[in-house]
């Protein structure tokens, strides 16, 4: 499964809050610090695999957990019009 | 001495009783009894997305005094006793950079206090504001002079900030006139005592992300662009193009 942004994001950074807010529409979500980790991994397109190694190098959480918690912000960034996985082709 | 519950729910800070003023709060659907005999605010609570709070303090009680005491009980008509040693200092940042800077730097003063978007506010002619919550005059005195002298000697802030003493809330004073002339018995704090225990509070959800996304989109739509400094540059909206009238 690839993983690629989509759409006009910004970054933001105000206290110790963390959040991306679309630049297209009234739209934001709020981050945590590895939630913005993995959203800098996939300024290029990258297999979701490759985020979670590369995150099991920079935290020390076990690889189930990592993995979850990858899934869970990639299901939030789809969700919000962030992202989206290419399905490798069928067959 | 104190007094039985009806004799407290008896007492007319307006024209009308306390046990009244509730009823038609009931009535109007603004104010919900439950079956245990404890009352709740009607509707959910929306989510707090103009503030950011600093919890360096006990809580306030505001939920309950200004929510459930003034606008119900006492029906607009009178401040609550729990709210006769409450003053503020307010501080009025004129740009999302100072409010920030402000904010930052409350974190680190010993009372608690919150920042935020004033627009909302009808009471207030100020776009960013940030108060902070002391008990007595000579006490805001105090923390003015800590937080003049300690935002004065921060580079984002300087000499020139505006910054005040009020008390209490300003819808006290417009419903009820000047904040030096408030009127307080100690019926009144025996009823407060009494309807605390019959009150129930629903806490408000508070997310900082939302009240930080609201306060660079609203830094952004009134033209101030020191919310670049909070998003690395990068603008919220791209400009339109125009065209030439001619």
């Amino acid at each position: 499964m690839m993983v690629r942004r989509q759409g006009d994001w910004l970054t933001a950074k105000v206290g110790d809050e963390l959040l991306m807010m679309s630049t297209q529409k009234v739209n934001y979500i709020g981050l945590t610090e590895v939630g913005l980790r993995i959203w800098e991994i996939i300024e290029t397109a990258q297999p979701v695999e490759n985020i979670c190694a590369q995150l099991l190098k920079e935290y020390n959480i076990p690889p189930e957990a990592c993995r979850a918690e990858v899934d869970a912000f990639l299901d939030e960034l789809v969700e919000h019009g962030a992202a989206a996985v290419d399905l490798p082709p069928a067959g | 001495m104190t007094k039985a519950p009806e004799e407290l729910m008896a007492l007319r800070p307006g024209g009308t009783s306390v046990a009244e003023n509730i009823r038609r709060s009931i009535q109007s659907g603004r104010l919900v009894e439950n079956s245990d005999g404890t009352f709740e605010l009607a509707g959910n609570q929306k989510q707090k997305v103009h503030w950011m709070y600093v919890d360096n303090g006990p809580p306030l009680g505001c939920g309950f005094l200004m929510y459930f005491m003034f606008h119900h009980a006492y029906a607009e008509a009178a401040v609550p006793d729990g709210c006769s040693a409450c003053y503020k200092v307010k501080v009025v940042p004129r740009t999302l950079r100072e409010l920030v800077a402000a904010w930052e730097i409350a974190k680190h003063i010993e009372c608690r206090s919150k920042w935020g978007i004033d627009l909302d506010n009808p009471f207030s002619q100020n776009t960013y504001a940030g108060y902070f919550y002391v008990t007595g005059l000579e006490a805001a005195r105090a923390l003015f002079k800590v937080v003049r002298e300690t935002f004065a000697a921060d580079p984002k802030l300087g000499p020139d900030m505006v910054i005040t003493i009020k008390r209490g809330c300003s819808e006290y004073e417009a419903a009820v006139g000047p904040s030096d002339r408030y009127a307080f018995t100690t019926e009144m704090a025996e009823l407060e005592a009494y309807l605390k225990t019959r009150f129930r509070e629903r806490k408000a959800v508070y997310y900082g992300s939302t009240v930080a996304a609201r306060w660079i989109e609203t830094a952004f739509r009134l033209g101030d662009d020191t919310y670049l400094d909070f998003t690395g540059g990068k603008r919220l909206r791209k400009k339109t193009m125009t065209y030439d009238p001619a």
